[in-house]
């Protein structure tokens, strides 16, 4: 075997028995004692492997995805018991014992669609995502969207006559969501626009019920076509200013 | 969360790659019953989210390239501890998708070459070429984006 074939194997190599005790590697492995040079190359070459693996698994997780997930796989997994005990022995212990708990805490309840579309669109905005699109102006925002095919109604009275940020189309169950951003003074506000066949516990009215999460008030209410939903980061004396016949 | 990790190399944005680990674990909540292998979920969980991301890419219209040549490239040698991990984490992530996933797995050391090459669907042979000459890439990039830094030292 050349320097040049063992650096090649030895490129791949990985710390532990499993490559150790390889039949590929072996050889290699057995070259390298004897090579000064290829041994100062492989030195290096395990250093940056290290370095690289630490850079790359200390990327952090976006605050908020565990707690995302989990309110969007524990109502379904609360009716699947049988794989139950499966998930608990998942290599990813941690995060999967994280959705077990959540699930014998959900056992029992009933599923609220419109609750978990808020609280999945809640848990997506506390994410800070980027924005796909971003103009300060409503024209090219809503311009955008119905390229895109997304749902699109009449800004809301209220909220229209907020500033813009920009949009994105998120999905909620399969269908596109339609989020548009606002901001006024230092208060951020968020419009979720969806099919109302994706909600069909959703009834139209033109009221809308105002919920808290935290320091988020939030508004639904629906017409024949759309559902929407309005987040405002606010409380709910300040947020009404945001929500139609409010 | 490595699931996480290896969906952000896939997509390369954090809100897509949030997505798709999201998407995989509402598969798991759908399908997971169907697995009889309790041990297998971890190699499951990256098996879907691959899926799911080519099942993107494929409705995007983004398929990914060939695989080029990379053998006579030499690779620069890099001082390991010189490394900012930024500059590290960016530079894999502008590979092309064909390195980019293997190389992920590899440094994530989640799996055995087996369980890397079931996961993306090649054999452990394509998984190890792919592994080396994405090093190579990934060696060069660094080099490139620290040369600018390195001249600026100088001038200095």
């Amino acid at each position: 075997m050349t320097r040049e074939e063992a650096k090649k194997i030895l490129a791949v190599y990985r710390p532990g028995d499993e490559d150790r005790l390889d039949a590929h590697f072996a050889e290699a492995l057995r070259d390298m004692e004897r090579d000064e040079e290829l041994a100062r190359w492989f030195a290096e070459e395990r250093e940056f492997d290290r370095a690289v693996t630490d850079h790359l698994k200390s990327v952090p997780v976006p605050f908020g995805l565990k707690t995302r997930i989990l309110a969007n796989v524990a109502p379904r997994a609360a009716t699947r018991l049988r794989w139950v005990p499966a998930l608990a022995s998942a290599a990813a212990a941690l995060f999967v014992l994280a959705v077990l708990i959540s699930v014998s805490r959900g056992w029992g309840q009933p599923s609220g669609s419109v609750s978990d579309y808020e609280q999945e669109m809640m848990s997506f905005v506390k994410l800070e995502p980027p924005l796909e699109m971003e103009s300060l102006e409503i024209g090219p925002i809503k311009q955008w969207i119905a390229e895109r095919k997304a749902p699109l109604a009449d800004i809301p009275p209220g909220i229209a006559a907020v500033e813009t940020m920009g949009c994105r189309i998120l999905s909620f169950r399969g269908h596109p969501v339609t989020l548009i951003c606002f901001c006024h003074g230092n208060t951020v506000a968020h419009l979720f626009m969806i099919d109302r066949a994706a909600l069909p516990a959703l009834k139209p009215r033109t009221l809308p019920v105002l919920t808290s999460q935290g320091d988020w008030t939030i508004g639904t209410w629906a017409d024949q076509r759309y559902a929407y939903m309005v987040a405002v980061h606010d409380g709910p004396a300040a947020a009404r200013r945001y929500f139609p016949h409010a | 969360m490595p699931l996480y990790r290896f969906a952000l190399s896939l997509s390369r944005e954090p809100c897509d790659a949030a997505d798709l680990t999201q998407q995989t674990f509402l598969l798991l909540a759908s399908k997971g019953h169907q697995l009889r292998e309790q041990s297998k979920i971890k190699a499951w969980l990256f098996t879907s989210l691959y899926r799911e991301f080519l099942r993107g890419e494929r409705k995007r219209g983004r398929e990914s390239g060939g695989e080029e040549e990379l053998a006579d490239v030499e690779c620069p040698s890099i001082v390991a501890n010189s490394l900012d991990g930024d500059a590290v984490v960016r530079a894999l992530l502008e590979l092309e998708e064909i390195y980019r996933a293997p190389l992920s797995l590899f440094y994530l050391q989640e799996h055995s070459y087996k369980e890397i090459a079931e996961t993306l669907d090649l054999p452990v042979g394509t998984v190890m070429s792919r592994i080396s000459r994405g090093k190579a890439r990934l060696r060069n990039q660094l080099a490139d984006s620290a040369y600018p830094r390195i001249r600026e030292q100088e001038i200095a």
